[in-house]
């Protein structure tokens, strides 16, 4: 009943392989058991929301530390400007502020929620601005405009979502064509399911089952529990 | 269309409905428990699709965040569980919270409430706020397992697995 009851057996499973850091040709294919969700990260997430809910605010930049670059990166990938896509972000981990206090870990994994929220928010965002002119104009300028004074993350955070960039990406290939340029429509872009049928041309329910049965395969393939 | 129901799964955990289909979808998941579960493993492949494409962040960013972060209040906890069998009747006013009130951490416990109004959790997270509970059976046929989960699903598999031996019997003595 708990998809998130993931086996807190052997914590080598979750450990980037220290060779994979120099070498990125290899174990992109590996198996899918090193994506699945590192328990002690999790464990770690857990705790520090647990720790925002009585209101602290160093566990809070811990949180933000560990999770905005998701969330940036998900909610300018949908939005495409860089400025409202800090706002958003910003909305995004206030809301989390305001709501730790209910977050129950018992029923979804920490980054989980807050990237949920996170694509919501952006795909709100994008359906209310029915401007789509904004938008449009920016689709050029999808490369960095971020200044260098940046926040920093761990090394082990980079290799590690560089890792998880490169499952996601040799996962995707293993899809069909449509299921795979559904999924990207709908997710990556924020359109709704009638809007990418329209783009592909191709019947209401049938993009409805291709984005089902890719997300099954995405699934099995990234070795999630579900 | 109700049939259908289920193919929704993928386009709602991508967020990729909206308005009537939307509602009825959400209806639906109050009743599906496969596609509830389908639903939040799509949101963490879903998640995995997001850290694909992390990106650094501006550090300007965290502070701009921490100061509207220093001037907003948390909510409070979930109330209790109340044996009240509530509908998703739309917002309501939050009881309001006596001022001295801490936030607890302790949210184990809540059980599965719908009495936030939509714009405290937002409406998409209602599916993370969905858990079956035995103690909702318990109040409302009086249900009352005796057995542990874990005993149980022992005690099924053994049984499937005798019934699966015998089957097997079966076919080859009258093959």
């Amino acid at each position: 009943v708990n998809a998130n009851e993931a086996p807190n057996g052997d914590p080598s499973l979750h450990l980037v392989n220290p060779e994979a850091r120099g070498a990125p040709t290899e174990e992109a294919t590996g198996d899918p058991a090193a994506l699945r969700r590192p328990d002690e990260r999790e464990q770690a997430a857990i705790e520090l929301m647990a720790r925002v809910a009585r209101g602290d605010e160093k566990a809070f930049e811990d949180l933000f530390r560990l999770f905005s670059p998701t969330v940036l990166g998900i909610v300018r990938r949908v939005l495409r400007d860089p400025a409202q896509s800090e706002e958003v972000t910003q909305e995004v981990f206030v809301e989390v502020w305001r709501t730790a206090t209910r977050f129950d870990a018992q029923r979804g994994a920490v980054g989980s929620y807050i990237s949920t929220l996170a694509h919501r928010r952006a795909v709100d965002r994008v359906r209310s601005e029915q401007a789509h002119t904004n938008r449009q104009d920016k689709v050029a300028s999808e490369t960095s405009t971020i200044g260098l004074d940046l926040v920093e993350g761990t090394v082990l955070d980079e290799v590690e979502s560089d890792l998880i960039g490169r499952r996601v990406r040799s996962a995707l290939e293993t899809l069909t064509e449509l299921q795979r340029e559904a999924i990207e429509l709908a997710y990556y872009r924020g359109y709704s399911y009638p809007q990418v049928a329209q783009l592909l041309d191709v019947p209401l329910g049938t993009v409805k089952t291709r984005i089902r049965d890719g997300m099954i395969r995405l699934r099995d393939q990234l070795g999630v529990n579900a | 269309m109700i049939t259908n129901d289920h193919l929704l799964a993928g386009p709602y955990a991508l967020d990729a409905i909206d308005g009537d289909e939307l509602n009825a979808f959400e209806d639906h998941l109050d009743d599906c428990a496969t596609c509830t579960l389908e639903v939040s493993g799509f949101r963490e492949t879903a998640s995995l699709l997001a850290q694909a494409v992390a990106q650094p962040v501006p550090s300007g960013l965290l502070n701009r965040v921490m100061a509207e972060v220093r001037t907003t209040p948390q909510l409070p906890p979930l109330p209790a569980p109340s044996t009240e069998v509530t509908a998703d009747t739309g917002p309501r006013s939050l009881p309001t919270p006596p001022n001295d009130v801490e936030p607890e951490a302790d949210h184990g416990h809540a059980e599965p409430e719908s009495d936030q109004p939509d714009n405290v959790v937002p409406f998409r997270s209602r599916i993370l706020t969905r858990t079956p509970s035995i103690k909702r059976m318990k109040e409302a046929f009086g249900f009352d397992p005796k057995i542990g989960i874990k005993d149980a699903l022992r005690k099924s598999i053994d049984f499937f697995v005798e019934e699966h031996k015998a089957l097997e019997k079966v076919v080859e003595t009258e093959g």
